[in-house]
């Protein structure tokens, strides 16, 4: 029975490492550790922390080191980013986030890219300032309310070029946005009952939500959001569809009167009414709040939902949302603390939660990144601009090999992982494959396509995280296989989401030992403890972190 | 397997072959002489994306409408004295003015090797380049079929192929799909893994570089969700780590004769030859071309891009003549959408909506398919012409063409393939008659008759499971003793445990009314747990030519007697058989059919001579002459322990213990 019960207890590394899996970016040793020995009430709350960005000012100029949005006068759009290519100003801001996400410990980007998997955008090669201000949109409601970042994702410059509502005018309407509005983003479309007719909505819906959605232009960079700050679209009168507003059925035949004024400006204000009556007709449909809460549930839980969660999960997670207005934390922070999100609810081993899910190229480059302390090389920008953009913008590119096309999905449905049937398993493809398998190589050589210095050394890294003696005897021989099997316990127990058993386990120590015996590697362990030559030993270390990474295991989380 | 033979209907074929503008010399070309042997289960396609929309009024200038065409674009627009010419006596509507950066396509034209379709698209048109070229990858329209979710390729495959589950299967090796794109692997899109990428891959060495990425790969699968999720890994896994290999194989097999430039089209192109030429049966090849948007400075950007485009359709074609592989390939060339007529203000043309299609290849009946766009018509959409009155050829029926007169898709497929059979009427007779698939030669999809089983050998078995030491000294050959040249998939004999084969036996397929009567035999290889899978690696052992329905089943050993079930027994996706199970029916003719050895049935061992009776014959011709011998395998038929000697253990142990026993069968 699927509960949310509160979990009770402190969560220990297993599950404490789970928590940070799903939640988070940053995965290290140490925060498990840390997290062990708090209750999921804590640790989660901790999670929910208001860190500040690491560049609150948003991407800046290589050459200048100003910043390059906030620069501007509120009258002009940035523009002079070092001369740089709309291309590369593109790269620069979609970096700018990446770097946010990589160093955020807390849940705040995983939620911002939730929001961003629901409210998609794309094609943002020539609109990087749009692009920036729809992050800045991400990550201002990330905490926030889905409802109202409905309402202003619907003014959003970014948004209202990719789906064209930008240009829906009265003379000409433009379906598409509103199409994709209640088809993907809110109340999705249900099972067609008739002709047209999607359970949730119709096709005459669109054409009047169309209607509606007229007349909200891009109007200029000074004109911004007055809760929010960012730019947004400005109601102008002469494009927008005056008539009243008459919906199907399925909104229970509600009419929203056209807006109305004594001027044009009181016209114009009335035309953001009609877009909230809009918003509220479609979250007063409890199957709105469904929809966000089956997504969260794939997004945060498990690929696999069916008629006993719908009851005790999905269903009082949808009134919850209802309850708070559409504030996603409270429903989050519900799930996230609950005894299903650890397995604890039923005695059913099989609907495991724990290692249920396929790592996205997201968890599976930014976790690792985190784990192997390889991000702690970035540097900051202050001290080395070049190469904090560069390191940065070297491991961003790797998303895309990985099945992971950072901002710039094939299409308006989104990241396969995210929607398709399957979920999370459409992250690992053919094509992915061969990328996520090279990675650990990569990582070693600190081979990326710019060169970055950003590499592993694996013997530090393994002294200072897990247990390996300074010194080796004889005396030390009946010792050398349990020393052994210590060492690779306690890296299995953090790197893998299920402790592997029998010849499996036999699998990963035998990686390091080589075809040799423990007492061998010992040696080779103190001889480069003592020397610092990590000739020998790399090659146990490789084997054994390679076995790791390219597991199928470690592919799960 | 529908394969019947097709050369009375090529050599007497009456097929009208006026029905459009043909070039001269067309039917001087060799083919047409030839006889078509029906297969066209060798045959492939290869698909071309011009990705960005090209703009085909400036490939394909319409000489009957000089004067608007010169109106509407000022700037982009070329002289008539620069065009090249296509063919004289080709009727007002129908004449065309090449780009006179197209000559390579005039060549081929002339070679008799292209067909030009005029007015291609769907109705509804999106002028989204995303949407649209999604649209044409699956299937779909601006209309009904809006909301198509799967590659239609990947239709047209699941269709063909319907147990396919993305590892290779007997008949065909190699992946049923390869996608040199990014974009293009959209035709494949599905749950099912039917296309293997080369992007950005070095394919020489793809398959080392994918064996050495992989580490051992979890065994015990728990059945969880986590469970569902590293099966899934696995199930990649698999697919890229054969696939790879096979790839590799086929490329490193094959060669390329023409001169190819070192371009990017030319180099998909180049690779595609070269995996033919190498044996690969892959059925479709997409590739794709970028750099089509042209929204501004268009002479000077889209100029190179169709010489470019010209000159790789030519090398292939040459190199595939060249090659003898020039009747097996169709290439098919689109753009998801066309260009405005009318220029905008930046020397360029924004996005329009339908656009020509190029089709090559010998078996392409060449010639002008359709009239030129109408730049008058008064239902121009923005410019573009209106998609739903000015549409010739629907993209599906052009496709549609293909699958079924090409590669033998029947109505079923292409209803499957496109959702609905209407376009299978409306399709433009694209096809060379003398290389036409017609409805004789219509392959059906494969159901995939295959079968589980599992069997025990008495010579080897050893209380629980069976000894693999053949295996372990490395006697067992890669190809089968029963000379079904079946030839083992190449990890066969590296299996560990109890998945270690412990010899090749020859599965049967017996008549469900008279089980004397074969209907098909293959060789498979026992494993030491009893289980018998493929040759190609796969669990089940798969009868590709043989139609789902019932049968006998029977397992042969070339020292053992042979065993059958007791009834034909059933075929759909999930037959199995375990001879070993003393519950299961076997067929006897009064004695045991097998040997009871601690619960575990086994096929009686000492039947050398194969004629299904134990006697001294066995004994006296096979085993005493071979006893003193070295042990060949293959030659040798007296070991019947399997052991790799044959001594008196062979004899006494097993031979006069089992004196007399015969065959049920």
């Amino acid at each position: 029975m699927a509960s949310l019960d509160p979990k009770s207890g402190v969560l220990g590394k297993r599950l404490a490492a789970h928590l940070l899996r799903r939640s988070t970016f940053v995965v290290t040793k140490a925060r498990i550790e840390q997290f062990a020995t708090m209750t999921a009430d804590a640790a989660v709350e901790a999670l929910f922390a208001n860190n500040p960005l690491r560049n609150p000012e948003g991407p800046r100029d290589r050459t200048t080191g100003l910043a390059w949005y906030s620069v501007h006068d509120a009258e002009t759009k940035p523009n002079d980013f070092s001369g740089e290519s709309n291309g590369v100003k593109t790269k620069l801001v979609q970096s700018w986030f990446f770097q946010e996400m990589l160093f955020d410990t807390t849940i705040k980007h995983k939620l911002a890219i939730f929001l961003h998997s629901t409210f998609i955008i794309g094609s943002t090669t020539s609109r990087n300032w749009q692009l920036y201000n729809y992050m800045r949109l991400l990550q201002y409601f990330a905490y926030g309310n889905i409802k109202t970042f409905a309402y202003k994702v619907t003014l959003d410059p970014m948004m209202g070029l990719y789906l064209d509502n930008h240009s829906n005018r009265n003379t000409a309407p433009n379906e598409n946005y509103a199409r994709e509005f209640l088809e993907l983003f809110t109340i999705l479309k249900g099972e067609q009952i008739g002709q047209g007719n999607y359970t949730n909505y119709t096709e005459d819906d669109i054409i009047t939500a169309a209607k509606l959605l007229t007349g909200f232009r891009i109007q200029n960079y000074a004109f911004k959001d007055a809760d929010t700050g960012l730019v947004t679209s400005k109601p102008i009168k002469n494009r927008h569809d005056f008539s009243d507003k008459q919906f199907s059925s399925a909104f229970g035949n509600q009419v929203i009167a056209g807006a109305t004024g004594v001027d044009n400006a009181a016209k114009e204000a009335d035309m953001l009414r009609e877009l909230q009556d809009f918003i509220d007709m479609i979250f007063g449909q409890l199957e709105t709040a469904k929809a966000y809460t089956r997504k969260l549930y794939y997004y945060f839980v498990s690929d696999k939902l069916d008629a006993t969660k719908e009851a005790n999960v999905i269903t009082p997670l949808a009134n919850l949302l209802v309850t708070n207005n559409f504030d996603l934390v409270p429903v989050v922070k519900t799930l996230l603390k609950s005894q299903h999100f650890y397995d604890e609810d039923d005695d059913n081993a099989l609907d495991n939660i724990i290692a249920g899910k396929v790592k996205s190229g997201l968890e599976y480059m930014m976790q690792t990144f985190n784990f192997l302390n390889l991000s702690a090389l970035v540097p900051d920008f202050e001290t080395d601009r070049t190469n904090n953009y560069k390191d940065i913008d070297s491991i961003r590119r790797k998303l895309v090999e990985q099945g992971y096309p950072f901002f710039a999905p094939a299409s308006v449905e989104g990241y396969d992982g995210y929607y398709k049937n399957g979920y999370s398993c459409n992250w690992f493809t053919s094509t992915a494959l061969i990328h996520r398998y090279s990675f650990y190589d990569q990582i070693l050589r600190g081979k990326y396509k710019n060169n970055s210095a950003l590499k592993l050394e694996l013997a530090p890294f393994f002294d200072t995280n897990f247990t390996l003696p300074s010194t080796f005897g004889p005396a030390d021989f009946p010792q050398a296989d349990a020393m052994i099997e210590t060492f690779v316990t306690e890296v299995l127990e953090v790197m893998l989401p299920v402790m592997p058993t029998g010849d499996r386990y036999n699998y990963f120590r035998d990686a390091v030992l080589n075809g040799l015996s423990s007492i061998n590697f010992l040696f080779e362990w103190v001889n480069y403890k003592d020397t610092g030559d990590t000739s020998d030993v790399n090659e146990s270390l490789g084997n054994f972190f390679k076995a790791i990474l390219n597991s199928e295991e470690y592919q799960t989380f | 397997m529908n394969r019947r033979n097709f050369l009375k209907n090529a050599a007497f074929t009456s097929a009208p072959m006026f029905l459009n503008s043909m070039p001269l010399g067309v039917f001087a070309s060799p083919q047409m002489l030839e006889a078509f042997s029906c297969n066209p289960d060798d045959r492939s396609v290869v698909v071309i994306h011009l990705n960005g929309a090209n703009d085909g009024l400036n490939n394909l200038i319409p000489l009957n409408q000089m004067g608007l065409y010169s109106d509407y674009r000022p700037n982009v627009k070329f002289a008539q004295n620069e065009l090249l010419t296509l063919q004289a006596d080709l009727p007002d509507a129908q004449q065309i003015g090449l780009n006179p950066n197209m000559d390579d396509f005039k060549h081929l034209y002339e070679n008799g090797q292209m067909a030009i379709v005029q007015g291609a698209g769907y109705p509804n048109l999106n002028r989204s380049h995303f949407a649209s070229g999604r649209l044409w990858a699956f299937g779909g329209d601006g209309g009904t079929y809006k909301n198509n979710k799967r590659g239609f390729m990947a239709e047209y495959l699941a269709n063909r192929y319907p147990f396919y589950e993305g590892v290779p299967f007997s008949e065909n090796l190699d992946p049923l799909g390869i996608s040199m794109g990014t974009f293009e692997k959209t035709f494949y899109c599905s749950d099912t893994i039917y296309h293997t990428s080369l992007k950005g891959i070095n394919v020489n060495g793809f398959g080392s570089a994918v064996n050495s990425l992989l580490g051992e790969q979890i065994s015990n699968i728990p059945n969880t969700d986590q469970g569902s999720a590293l099966n899934h890994i696995l199930a990649v896994e698999n697919s890229v780590n054969v696939y790879s290999e096979r790839v590799s194989a086929t490329f490193n097999a094959g060669n390329n004769i023409a001169t190819y430039d070192n371009e990017s089209l030319a180099n998909q192109l180049k690779i595609i030859a070269k995996l033919i030429s190498g044996g690969s049966k892959t059925k479709i090849f997409t590739a794709g071309k970028g750099g089509w948007d042209t929204h501004g400075d268009q002479k000077n950007r889209q100029n190179p891009l169709l010489k470019a485009t010209g000159r790789a359709l030519r090398s292939f074609q040459e190199d595939l003549t060249a090659l003898g592989l020039a009747d097996k390939v169709i290439t098919v060339v689109f753009s998801e959408f066309g260009r405005k007529f009318r220029e905008n203000g930046g020397n360029g043309t924004d996005h329009g909506t339908l656009g020509p299609m190029y089709v090559v290849g010998n078996g392409v009946k060449a010639g002008v398919y359709g009239t030129n766009p109408l730049l008058a018509d008064e239902f121009l959409v923005k410019d573009a012409p209106n998609p739903n009155t000015q549409l010739q050829y629907d993209y599906r029926t052009v496709f549609g063409t293909i699958l079924q007169d090409w590669m033998g898709a029947s109505d079923t497929a292409i209803t499957a393939t496109f959702k609905t059979a209407s376009f299978i009427n409306t399709k433009p007779e694209l096809i060379l008659p003398a290389l036409k698939a017609g409805p004789d030669c219509q392959v059906d999809p494969t159901q995939g008759t295959a079968i589980t089983l599992k069997a025990f050998l008495e010579g080897p078995m050893n209380g629980s499971s069976m000894n693999t030491t053949l295996n372990t000294n490395s006697l067992l050959p890669d190809k089968d003793p029963y000379g079904a040249l079946q030839t083992a998939y190449d990890e066969a004999f590296d299996a560990t445990g109890d998945a270690q084969i412990v010899d090749w036996v020859r599965v049967e397929l017996r008549d469900a009314a008279n089980p004397a009567t074969l209907v098909a035999a293959k060789a498979a290889l026992l494993q030491a747990n009893g289980q018998i899978i493929d040759a190609s690696g796969t669990a089940k052992v798969f009868f590709g030519d043989v139609p789902r329905g019932d049968y006998y089943v029977a397992i042969q050993h070339y020292n053992h007697l042979g065993v059958m079930t007791a009834n034909a027994i059933t075929f759909d996706d999930n037959t199995a058989f375990d001879f070993s199970d003393p519950n299961s029916a076997v067929y006897t003719n009064g004695a045991m059919a097998q040997n009871n050895v601690g619960g575990i049935l086994c096929m009686w061992a000492g039947d050398m001579n194969g004629d299904g009776t134990i006697n001294a014959v066995d004994k006296n011709e096979y085993w005493k002459p071979e006893q003193a011998d070295n042990f060949t395998y293959g030659s040798s038929k007296a070991d019947l322990n399997l052991d790799g000697v044959v001594n008196d253990v062979d004899k006494n142990t097993y031979w006069r213990a089992n004196n007399s026993k015969q065959q049920q069968f």
